[in-house]
């Protein structure tokens, strides 16, 4: 669950996120949308503690503030960025397990590879991830994204570079975690017709 | 398994799969020592062991922004910064791991001073090697803790040697050079001095470990 109130973030001057006001509750699956600049992607990022909010009334994930209790919440967060970071030296197993491992995940070595092959990517999961495609990353980042069960999941959009049968594994998946009382947040430039509904940004505000 | 061993694992085995870094340092200190071995003629400095220092300061700075600028142009910083584990757990996971690629390049360094410049230290090289190792320490600490703020910006690289370097010249690198030079002229001052130096590095440790956990 997700509650922000009068949730404000700027960059120098500008100011991208505008006094927002956002409950999401346990399973719902919220699209959300905008121009570039928009403010999408740094809504995601001060969520998950990346970056710091400037000020706000409320900002609480399953009840946990943002600013109080940051192990907390990234514990509870799962992140999907646009471009998915990763060590190209390590194999896709080996990336994960480093994930796992630093989130105190117990037998990190098979829950890796189980996650691997729900997003299809078993067969890879001892090369070198810097061999990776863009498809491929993109798999492994979701696989990242969901692996230390978090109750909330942001996705800045995840089906960049994905191949059609990529595409519905993740959909599967995103429909999977909505059931099991996930919140879930879709930077998309579409709303898909399993999302419980939109929201759009402009200019750091909803509209 | 703890989430500092999980970093330092990592660390070893990114570096081991690409040598980037501890190949490039250890060329770039041969140089410098050959430079020094070319350039002087004076045979009294040669007395002092402030020439091993020099190629350990600049080469191992430049190591440890290697890896933090690798971090962060990849964004696999921003992978560490994402998971559950404590900032300070996060400095000295990094600090750690690159404390132990130092101590590789500070072996080969001190190999290649000794080739070069001979054994001054006489029967004492197995206490000036330790003295090395320990000093990597507080150069690891202060490195990291510079290059992790530095290397985001733009130049980060040139921010973080302009920090590092005063900031370790005139403590880590003044005391561990008191304990070496004693060494070689076999003064009283070695027991001093070698306190100093555990002390700037216990002070750079916990300083750059509560340093990471206010700045979240």
């Amino acid at each position: 669950m997700i509650k922000l109130r009068a949730f404000s973030k700027s960059f120098g001057p500008r100011k991208v996120l505008r006094s927002l006001n956002l409950d999401i509750e346990s399973g719902e699956i919220v699209t959300l949308i905008g121009n570039n600049g928009s403010g999408k992607t740094t809504l995601l990022r001060t969520i998950n503690t990346l970056d710091s909010p400037d000020n706000y009334r409320t900002a609480e994930i399953n009840g946990f503030d943002l600013r109080s209790d940051p192990e907390e919440i990234r514990s509870r967060v799962g992140y999907l960025s646009h471009n998915p970071p990763f060590y190209p030296e390590l194999t896709g197993v080996e990336n994960l397990r480093l994930w796992l491992e630093l989130n105190s995940i117990g037998d990190a070595e098979s829950t890796a590879r189980n996650f691997l092959a729900q997003v299809g990517l078993i067969s890879f999961s001892d090369d070198l991830s810097g061999n990776y495609s863009r498809g491929m990353i993109q798999r492994l980042g979701f696989a990242m994204a969901i692996s230390h069960t978090p109750t909330v999941l942001l996705l800045d959009e995840p089906f960049t570079g994905l191949d059609a049968k990529g595409i519905e594994i993740l959909e599967e998946l995103l429909i999977k975690y909505s059931k099991d009382s996930c919140s879930i947040i879709l930077v998309s430039h579409q709303t898909p017709s399993y999302s419980t509904r939109t929201i759009k940004l402009e200019r750091g505000e909803i509209i | 398994m703890n989430p500092i061993m999980v970093l330092i694992r990592k660390e070893l085995k990114v570096e081991f799969r690409s040598l980037q870094g501890i190949v490039a340092s250890a060329m770039l200190s041969f140089m410098i020592l050959m430079s020094f071995k070319f350039s002087m003629y004076d045979n009294s400095i040669l007395e002092g062991s402030g020439i091993l220092w020099s190629s350990i300061l600049l080469t191992g700075l430049g190591l440890i922004t290697h890896i933090s600028t690798r971090e962060s142009e990849r964004g696999t910083f921003e992978l560490l910064k994402l998971s559950s584990i404590s900032r300070y757990q996060l400095f000295l996971g990094r600090m750690t791991g690159s404390l132990f690629l130092l101590w590789i390049l500070s072996t080969i360094i001190m190999i290649l001073y000794i080739i070069l410049f001979e054994n001054q230290f006489g029967n004492d090289l197995f206490l000036a090697y330790f003295v090395v190792l320990v000093g990597c320490i507080g150069l690891s600490a202060v490195g990291t803790l510079a290059a992790s703020t530095a290397t985001p910006l733009h130049g980060g690289w040139m921010i973080t040697s302009l920090f590092a370097i005063p900031t370790l010249l005139f403590t880590v690198i003044e005391a561990a050079i008191r304990c070496t030079d004693s060494l070689i002229s076999g003064s009283s001052d070695f027991e001093l001095a070698f306190m100093l130096l555990v002390l700037y590095n216990t002070v750079f440790v916990f300083g750059g470990a509560w340093l990471s956990e206010i700045s979240d």
